[in-house]
This record gives C-alpha cells, sequence and structure tokens, in this order.
C-alpha cells in the first residue's frame, strides 16, 4: 500500500515561477539558476493535513503555453491545481483562463465545477511600481471560478508559500476524499485472524 | 514473611511483582504476592501517570465484539521503579466502582504527566481475568510497537504490542472520536475554510499530537527509548539493543546465513557492453518455488519478511500482492537507502564482491570509491563489512530470485495480445535468433582516447582547401574517435559535419558561399532589428519575453553566459537606439524579477529571435501538400531551442553568423521535435517503443504494466539530444557523434534504449509506478557515463541491424515456401493455407523501424 498521496498540479506560463515556487515549497531553496523546465518532473513532500500525515506529489510542467499537451499522463488523478502567474505581468494573468480550461479538458475530474484550485500571484518581492495585475482583477477572476483561493507569493523571498500550499494540501485532501465516493466501496477493517483467535477462550 | 531481597530476584525490572504468564498469546496478571499486601505496602504502590479513554480491542472481527478499555501507563513505586504499559476494560473498572473510574477519567484529563505531582493518583492494578484480555507489562519487556495511525480508510488508529518474549498482546485501537482527551476543544483542530484572502497566518491551535496511538507514543518516551524502524516505517523498537539499531537503521535483513548466495550471484554479469539480458543465462534455476509454493520467506524471522508477509493474507491468493509489496519496499529502501549503499559498498573489503553483484547494486559504488575507502576502514572497521557483506549477500539473492522467478512465470505466460513478437517466443526473437542461427555478437568500434585533433584535421586538406578523404570518411573518424576539446577545432569542423560548409569544394569557394551566408543572415535580422514596427508588434513582444526568460536561464555557468552587465542601466533605460534592439526582453527594466542578462545572453536571444523570421520564411517556402501532406504550423520559439543553441553560441566563440547557420542546421534536424501538435516527438517515442518492444520484450511487457509505454520519461532526452543529461563538455562529444549520422539517422534513439537497457534491471525489478520510472530517469541527469552509453548504442544498433536482415531473410524463404504450399494445396481446403500462414511468426517491422536503418542525409 502507498502512503496517502495528494497529486498536485502546478500550470502557468513559461518564467512566472513555477520551479521555483515547488522549490521553496519542498526545499526551503530559492535559487536563480533553475533552468527552463522541460518535460515534467514531481518533488514529493510529507505534510500533516488535519491531523493525518500525506504525501503530497507536485508536478512541475514546462510552461510554454503553446507546448503544453504533454497530456492526460501528467493531469490525470490529480487532487489539485496550482495556477500560477507573475504579477509583474498581466499576460501570464490573463492567460490563467486557458490554464484552467487544459488542465479542465485534460484532467476531466468528475465534478469541475467543484474541482479545487489554488492561484498564486508569484513574484511580489518585485518593486511595486512593475506591478501590472492589480489584487481588484484578480480577485475578481477568482470569485468568478467559483472562489478560488487566492495568494500573493514570493518564491524568492518565501513569502506566503508554505501557507498557500498547506490550503493545496487540505482541498486536495477533500478532493480526494470526495473521489474516492465515486470509486469504492468501504475497505473492511482489518483483523488479525490468529491474533485475535487465540484470546477467546483459555478460560 | 519473606526478606524483601528474594522477592525480587531481578529486580532492575520488577517482574516479579507482576508476573506476565503468556501462553501462545493470551496473557495475564498474576498478582504473585498478595498475600504481603499488608507488610509491603511500598513495593504494591500503583501511580497512574497517564491513561486514555476508548482504547478498544478488537477479539473478533465483528465491531458488536469490541470492548472499550483505557490504556494507562503506571509507576509501581518502588526505590528502582517499574513502569508499565497497561490496558484495562471499562467492565472491569466500572466494578470497582465510581471512585476507580474516576481516577481514570482525571489523569486522562489532565494534559500533562507530572511524575512528582503532588496528589498521586494510586490505582488499584486489577486481578486478571483471562477473557477480559486486560493486561500489564512492564516496559521492559516489550520488544517492539507496530504503530498504524488512522487513514481514510481505516479511521482508527492502533497499535500492536510485541513482547521480548515473542508474544503479541491485543492490539488497541484508538477511537478517537469517543475518547474525552482527543476530543477536548482545546486539543481539537480547528480549520477555517481556506478562501479567504488574506489567508489567515494562525496556527497556534495546533494540536500537540494527532492522534490517540502517538499520544501515547510520546508519553512512553521519556521511559524508553523508541527507535522507528527505516527498513519498516510502521516499527518502533523499544530500548533497541545495538544488533536492533543496525538491523533497523541501514540492514535489511537479519537472518540466515548467507555464504553461498555470493556464488548464486554470479550470474551477474561482467563488464560488458551488451546488455544483460542479451548474455547468456545459466540453463537451470536451481529450485526456483513454483508459483503455488508458500513464499520462500515466509519462513523466515526477519521483521522485514514477517512485515512482508503477514500471516493474515494468505499465500495462496495474495502471491502477487505479496509480490508487489517486496517489490514496493524494495523500491523504497533503494531510495531511503542509497547514500548508505553506495558508503558500504565503497568500503575496501567490499571490492571483493563488487563484480558479483546485479548491475543495478553495482551501480551504487560510489564512483569516487578510492578516495573515502580510507575513511571508511577508520569509521567502520570489520563490524561495518559484516553488516555491508550480509545486506550486499541477501540483496544480490533477492534480486536473483525474483529474476528467476519473473523468467519462470514469463516462460509459462500466455501471451495477452496477438502481437506476434510475443508468440515467436517468450525470450523475445532477438535471443531466438541468435540462439538459433548463431550470429556474431557484434562490438563497439569507438576509440574515444584519441579524438580526432589538428594534426590530422589539415592532413586531410590539399593545399587549395579541397579535402582529400571522403566526407564519410570524415564523419566516420568522428563517430569513432570524437574531436579534441582542445583549441578551436570544433569551431572548425562542426560547420562541417552539420553541413554549413560544403565539403567538396577549394576553401576559395568555400569562404564564397559563405559569405553569401553571412549576408543573408543579416539580411533577415534586419527584418527586426532597428523596425520598431515589427519589433514592438504584439506577437513578437512575447515571442521576445519567452526567449528572454529562457536565455536567462540556460547554461549559466558557462563562462560567456555567467557574468551580469555591469552597468545596470544598461539593461534597460540608456537612450541609445542599438541597445534598445539588443535587450530582447519586452519589459524595458526588469531586475530583480530575473536573473541578470548580459551581451552574450542577448545576442544568443537575437539569433533565436532572427531564427524565428528565417523559419517563418522557410514554413511558407516549403509547406506545400507534396511535401508535407498537411501545413504544420510552424511553432516559432519553442522551449529547449536555448539549450540547442547555447552550446552552439559558446562553440563558435560567440560567432554570431556561425551560431545561426549552425543552430539552423541542428533543426533542420530536430524541428520535427517542436511541432505544435508533438506529432514529431510522438513519432520518435512511438520508434523507440517499437524498437523496445523488439529488442527487449520483457522490458516492453513491464512498461506496459505500469503505464509508462508513452515513454515519456525518454522525452527530455529526445526533445533536446541529452542536453540535460550530461555535462557540458559531454554534450559537445555526444552531439558530434549523433551529427555524422554514422549508422542512423535516429541514433539518438539507440542511445535513450542503451540508457533504458544498463537499468533496465533496475527498472523491472523495483519500480512499478510510472511515476517511479519518471523520477528515476530524470534522476539519472549527471549521472550517465557517455562513452560505455556510447559503445552499447552501437552494439544495440548493430543487433537490431543483423536482426532486420535476418527477419528479412527468413520471411523471405517462408513466404517461397508458403506460395508453393498454395499451389501445390490450390482448389482444396483453404484452412491449409491458414494453418501454413500462422507459422510465418516473423514480427512486422513497421515502417519507423525500417527507417532506422537510414544513415546519411
Ligand atoms: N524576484 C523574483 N523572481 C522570481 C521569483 N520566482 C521565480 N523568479 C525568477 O523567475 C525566473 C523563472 O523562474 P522559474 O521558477 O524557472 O519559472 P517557471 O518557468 O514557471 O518554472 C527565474 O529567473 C527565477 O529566478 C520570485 O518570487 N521573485
Ligand atoms: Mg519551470
Amino acid at each position: 500500500m502507498r502512503p496517502q498521496l495528494l497529486k498536485v498540479i502546478i500550470l502557468g506560463d513559461s518564467g512566472v515561477g513555477k520551479t521555483s515556487l515547488m522549490n521553496q515549497f519542498v526545499n526551503s531553496r530559492f535559487n536563480s539558476q533553475y533552468k527552463a523546465t522541460i518535460g515534467a518532473d514531481f518533488l514529493t513532500k510529507e505534510v500533516t493535513v488535519d491531523n493525518r500525515l500525506v504525501t503530497m506529489q507536485i508536478w512541475d510542467t514546462a510552461g510554454q503555453e503553446r507546448f503544453q499537451s504533454l497530456g492526460v499522463a501528467y493531469y490525470r488523478g490529480a487532487d489539485c491545481c496550482v495556477l500560477v502567474y507573475d504579477v509583474n505581468n498581466s499576460k501570464s494573468f490573463e492567460n490563467l483562463n486557458n490554464w484552467r480550461d487544459e488542465f479542465l479538458i485534460q484532467a476531466s475530474p468528475h465534478d469541475a465545477e467543484r474541482f479545487p484550485f489554488v492561484v498564486l500571484g508569484n513574484k511580489i518581492d518585485v518593486d511595486e511600481s512593475r506591478r501590472q495585475v492589480t489584487q481588484k482583477r484578480v480577485l475578481a477572476w477568482c470569485q468568478s471560478k467559483g472562489n478560488i483561493p487566492y495568494f500573493e507569493t514570493s518564491a524568492k523571498e518565501a513569502v506566503n508559500v508554505q501557507e498557500a500550499f498547506a490550503v493545496v494540501a487540505r482541498n486536495a485532501l477533500q478532493q480526494e476524499a470526495e473521489e474516492q465516493l465515486y470509486v469504492d466501496y468501504p475497505d473492511p477493517i482489518q483483523i488479525d485472524r490468529e491474533s485475535t483467535q487465540s484470546y477467546g477462550c483459555n478460560c | 514473611m519473606y526478606p524483601e531481597k528474594s522477592h525480587r530476584p531481578c529486580s532492575s525490572d520488577g517482574s516479579l511483582s507482576l508476573s506476565i504468564i503468556s501462553s501462545d498469546s493470551m496473557v495475564e496478571i498474576q498478582r504473585t504476592q498478595s498475600e504481603d499486601r499488608s507488610t509491603s505496602v511500598e513495593e504494591e504502590k500503583y501511580r497512574l501517570l497517564y491513561s486514555k479513554s476508548k482504547v478498544y480491542v478488537n477479539p473478533t472481527a465483528y465491531a458488536r465484539d469490541n470492548i472499550p478499555g483505557f490504556v494507562a501507563l503506571v509507576k509501581r513505586e518502588a526505590v528502582n521503579p517499574t513502569y508499565l504499559l497497561a490496558w484495562i476494560p471499562e467492565s472491569l473498572l466500572s466494578e470497582k466502582g465510581s471512585g476507580e473510574w474516576d481516577k481514570f477519567v482525571k489523569i486522562e484529563e489532565k494534559a500533562i504527566l507530572d511524575e512528582e505531582d503532588e496528589d498521586a493518583v494510586l490505582i488499584d492494578l486489577p486481578t486478571q481475568r483471562p477473557e477480559s484480555y486486560a493486561f500489564s507489562v512492564p516496559l521492559t519487556s516489550i520488544y517492539s510497537l507496530q504503530v498504524h495511525p488512522p487513514t481514510l480508510s481505516s479511521w482508527y488508529g492502533s497499535i500492536g504490542i510485541n513482547l521480548i518474549s515473542g508474544s503479541t498482546l491485543p492490539t488497541l485501537h484508538f477511537h478517537d472520536d469517543e475518547s474525552i482527551s482527543m476530543t477536548l476543544p482545546s486539543r481539537y483542530a480547528r480549520h477555517n475554510s481556506a478562501n479567504a484572502y488574506p489567508p489567515s497566518t494562525s496556527s497556534s491551535s495546533r494540536p500537540p499530537t494527532s492522534w490517540g496511538g502517538e499520544d501515547l507514543l510520546s508519553r512512553l518516551r521519556p521511559y524508553a527509548h523508541l527507535l522507528r524502524s527505516t527498513l519498516q516505517p510502521s516499527l518502533f523498537i523499544v530500548d533497541p539493543s545495538k544488533a536492533d539499531i543496525d538491523a533497523h537503521t541501514t540492514q535489511i535483513f537479519d537472518d540466515d546465513a548467507v555464504d553461498d548466495i555470493l556464488a548464486q550471484s554470479s550470474y551477474a554479469s561482467s563488464h560488458s557492453p551488451v546488455p544483460a539480458h542479451l548474455r547468456p543465462r545459466p540453463l537451470s534455476s536451481p529450485n526456483a518455488p513454483t508459483d503455488t509454493a508458500p513464499s520462500p520467506y515466509s519462513n523466515r524471522s526477519s521483521i522485514l519478511h514477517r512485515a512482508l508477509y503477514p500471516p493474515s493474507i494468505s499465500t495462496t491468493q495474495s502471491n502477487s500482492q505479496a509480490r508487489m509489496a517486496l517489490l514496493q519496499s524494495f523500491s523504497n529502501i533503494t531510495r531511503a537507502t542509497r547514500y548508505a549503499a553506495q558508503n558500504i559498498l565503497s568500503h575496501p573489503l567490499a571490492k571483493p564482491i563488487v563484480p558479483h553483484l546485479p548491475d543495478p547494486v553495482r551501480s551504487l559504488v560510489n564512483v569516487h570509491g578510492d578516495l573515502e575507502w580510507g575513511s571508511w576502514v577508520e569509521k567502520g572497521g570489520v563490524g561495518e563489512f559484516e553488516s555491508a557483506r550480509v545486506y550486499l549477500a541477501r540483496w544480490a539473492r533477492i534480486v536473483a530470485e525474483e529474476g528467476d522467478r519473473a523468467r519462470k512465470r514469463e516462460a509459462q505466460a500466455v501471451p495477452s495480445s496477438s502481437d506476434l513478437v510475443e508468440e515467436i517466443s517468450p525470450l523475445g526473437v532477438f535471443e531466438l535468433l541468435h540462439s538459433t542461427i548463431n550470429l556474431p555478437s557484434p562490438s563497439a568500434s569507438r576509440d574515444p582516447e584519441h579524438p580526432v585533433d589538428e594534426e590530422l584535421w589539415a592532413k586531410w586538406f590539399a593545399e587549395d582547401g579541397r579535402p582529400k578523404v571522403s566526407i564519410e570518411e570524415m564523419k566516420g573518424q568522428v563517430f569513432r574517435r570524437g574531436i579534441t576539446p582542445r583549441g578551436t577545432l570544433r569551431k572548425k569542423m562542426w560547420p562541417f559535419i552539420l553541413g554549413v560548409h560544403e565539403w567538396d569544394v577549394t576553401s576559395n569557394e568555400r569562404d564564397k558561399r559563405w559569405e553569401e551566408k553571412r549576408n543573408r543572415y543579416h539580411h533577415i535580422k534586419d527584418e527586426w532589428w532597428g523596425v520598431p514596427e515589427v519589433f514592438d508588434r504584439s506577437d513578437i513582444l512575447e515571442e521576445r519575453h519567452r526567449i528572454d526568460v529562457d536565455c536567462r536561464r540556460t547554461d549559466r555557468t558557462q563562462p560567456l553566459f555567467s557574468t551580469a552587465y555591469e552597468d545596470a542601466t544598461v539593461d534597460g533605460k540608456t537612450g541609445k537606439n542599438d541597445r534598445r534592439f539588443t535587450t530582447i526582453s519586452p519589459q524595458t527594466s526588469d531586475i530583480g524579477s530575473q536573473s541578470p542578462s548580459n551581451e552574450h545572453i542577448d545576442r544568443l536571444a537575437g539569433i533565436l529571435l532572427t531564427y524565428n523570421f528565417y523559419d517563418k520564411e522557410l514554413g511558407e517556402s516549403i509547406s506545400s501538400p507534396l511535401i508535407y501532406g498537411i501545413q504544420r504550423e510552424k511553432p516559432g520559439y519553442v522551449q529547449g531551442m536555448s539549450d540547442l543553441c547555447a552550446p552552439l553560441y559558446v562553440v563558435m566563440s560567440s560567432d554570431e553568423e556561425l551560431t545561426f547557420w549552425c543552430f539552423v542546421e541542428v533543426m533542420k534536424r530536430m524541428n520535427q521535435n517542436f511541432l505544435r501538435d508533438q506529432s514529431g516527438m510522438k513519432k520518435q517515442l512511438m520508434t523507440l517503443q517499437e524498437l523496445i518492444s523488439v529488442m527487449d520484450p520483457d522490458l516492453y511487457r513491464h512498461l506496459e504494466k505500469t503505464d509508462g509505454l508513452n515513454l515519456f520519461f525518454c522525452f527530455r532526452w529526445v526533445l533536446i539530444a541529452f542536453k540535460r543529461e550530461f555535462p557540458f563538455d559531454d554534450v559537445l562529444r555526444l552531439w558530434e557523434v549523433l551529427w555524422t549520422d554514422y549508422y542512423s539517422n535516429d541514433f539518438v534513439l539507440f542511445v535513450a534504449l542503451a540508457v533504458l537497457e544498463s537499468h533496465r534491471d533496475m527498472i523491472l525489478r523495483y519500480l512499478v509506478e510510472f511515476d517511479e520510472i519518471l523520477k528515476y530517469c530524470n534522476e539519472l541527469s549527471m549521472t550517465i557515463e557517455l562513452d560505455s552509453t556510447l559503445a552499447q548504442a552501437e552494439v544495440l544498433f548493430l543487433s537490431f541491424a543483423q536482426l532486420v536482415a535476418d527477419i528479412e531473410r527468413r520471411r523471405a524463404e517462408e513466404t517461397s515456401n508458403s506460395t508453393n504450399g498454395v499451389l501445390r494445396r490450390r482448389g482444396t481446403s483453404t484452412s491449409g493455407v491458414k494453418a501454413s500462414l500462422s507459422k510465418v511468426a516473423m514480427p512486422t517491422l513497421s515502417d519507423n523501424l525500417r527507417d532506422l536503418l537510414k544513415a546519411g542525409r
């Protein structure tokens, strides 16, 4: 048996900081020398959510918006999708719609309406004057998509990264529980017959 | 009256005052000294230190039979106090009246454990009654705890208690939802809906522990050392001995002697570049267990074995399940103890064993082992070696046994599909051919120790610059020997290998044509350079952003790219016109959100942008239906292109025009990888898949089972020709070999096959999920030895070519035979024809596979 595994997919335009966020969350490190992600890779981290130890498997993808269809194999079974944009780049925000649609098509979750997304506006450490996307605008979008939780983060300065992924984990766990309803019937509690039988008599 | 001493002959654990009788698994508490109570009251004081309610014992599988009770930590007051772990059913407590019950509740409510507390709560440990399951045992009599936290599928966590005597106490199930201590408001985790922004940062109300069992463990910790086993993370050893610590920190097994195993494991390979499955195998697999026999491990006693084959699982029905468990735990062990294993293998005393190890284990031998041996001798001594040997030998045996069983199983397996490759032989067509027709084993021809150097290069040309050797000869030399990294020979030779320069012309002619190309480059570049209407057009802005972002994070360890512009203002706001166009980034100034750029990075970006314009021209001129069938959208810049271009820029020592034209040639070879519909990548991975199915059916079937046939774990390898898998200098050596098209235009696929083959044992035996294989392959990056991989790729190619030739020959024979047969039987039944056709068991080779034999463009 594998331990409880939560699969999380990070999507967003190239260069918005997906790889940096993942590394900041998992390894508490920032390295300005990350290479562009080619193909896909994942990191895992054990976290405690609602008193439960779970393993998060976080999938980092190549972010070229025109070269994205690594497809179903990566998206299948996802429990939460993290959408990342760069607050200093409005185009990357405008593309969130496409990323969300793409995800829903590829992963085709049972209940697309309620599938958990989390939106991260990254690079807030950069000078305020460069900011291109207002909070109001993002919040309006998040609201229109079913109240997606939103965080403003900096992978560089480790701002809000742990907090954001804690929410990712919790929502993923809920999603996983809901998906279970579709697939199985309850596991019978395993009783170790050998050891219990011998306790019965002998009186 | 007995003198006090005689009451406690081994008073250190107080086992006399409360003796545990255990017959099989029945445990009773006996008050052996009840008649002493009046005289030795001090000894009989039991102080309740900790209690937890609603801990159940489940005597049967039915929930209605579950017995609720209290688990308690009790201190027997004495000069040498004894600490006891007890479980008392509620029924026993209530018999004693509310006073006794209240004590347990009081202690449970008191969150902190305080031995020195004034008002000690003394309890009466209940007398034993076998049917009540009650127990109390000194902590010192407990060997280990099997801890299972709650999961979504089983709500209640549990703890099993194994005694040193070998018996097991009833498993305790923690019903935290009923237990007061776990439902008290202060301990209960409150989680607000996460939808609020900004997110709440308060995490102050975290419960101290997550579930009842963990709480209990934390209470035991002050009184006993609990060692969590690395082999079996749910197992906690109580006050482990030195041997336990060894066994549960690095070692895997602790039973049986092993010396004979080393001999058995000698099936493992030599240093031949031929993949293991192509080498001869032992004819017999002695005592290989059959599938219906009990698991060979079930009668062993190590904790790992017991954990892997719990008696509750019936062996016949769940053999495959148990095997899965074994493989999975091995894959975990492999990862978790990789470094430990590396160190162990680097021990000098391990040296004689290493050649006998299977490849996957051997690959753990530290490449720099020689340097570290000294320190390991000092640290470890012979003891370390003993455990290392046991560890390795057992590992080797498991691997060997697994392999034997897998082979047996496959030999018996009914082919799952009507695939001809499978029908022909479960061992694979390849081995069949080798065994029946005795083809010579091909061998590698490479000689990377003696690369082509300036002297040899000069000898290949006549006075007028016309070469004296053929271009095939030149490429063959490069394939076998490579090019010296010294000086600038690569800069001279690469344009020839790639076809930027023509081969069979005089230097005058060549110079003239080069001049044309130079001009052509600037002509294309001028489409955007200095043309704001183009340069700042929105689609170009996006393209500039994409290119810029990637160039800033490509090969930044290369000296040309490692520095930043010295003057920060350069990165943007200078008024100079040419700076305006050298800075490809669309953001006027973006210091801080990107790695800083420099002049070479900007020039690299400019080359890629220019290629965009060249490519567009090209796209328009060649997208006629005759050439491509359908017009494919040109994708423009795609991630990965900067990785292909940067090494060219470095080797061409930042010569812009040379880099550009080399890049054009590289892209001619690779642009199918970057098509928007991904058809090119799909086709290549499909071809690789077919190649695996022919060359290594075992691996193919394994990938099929693990959902890995899409070969996405080879995606990066193929997309950018292993650029990310080797150190920069090796990439240069690999690429010049690939560009020669010496054996095959798609030699890169044979390199991919070679890498997979050298890790196939590991993949087959330990990796059972798609994501595990992906992770494993991604992590091979920078660990692959280039020359042996190329040697293996060559052997694989030659073997493949032999195979194809042989299949063709046989097919020709078969068809002529069967045509004769048809002629003879003409007019009779058609079933005869069918029968003879079905004997044609040669695999059909797809066009994709046949195309692999094409060499030279
Ligand atoms: N200032 C700043 N730069 C960042 C931050 N996160 C990432 N970057 C930089 O943005 C660039 C792209 O980051 P990367 O993680 O590779 O993005 P990805 O393509 O989305 O994976 C790199 O140069 C990072 O150093 C951040 O929070 N603040
Ligand atoms: Mg990335």
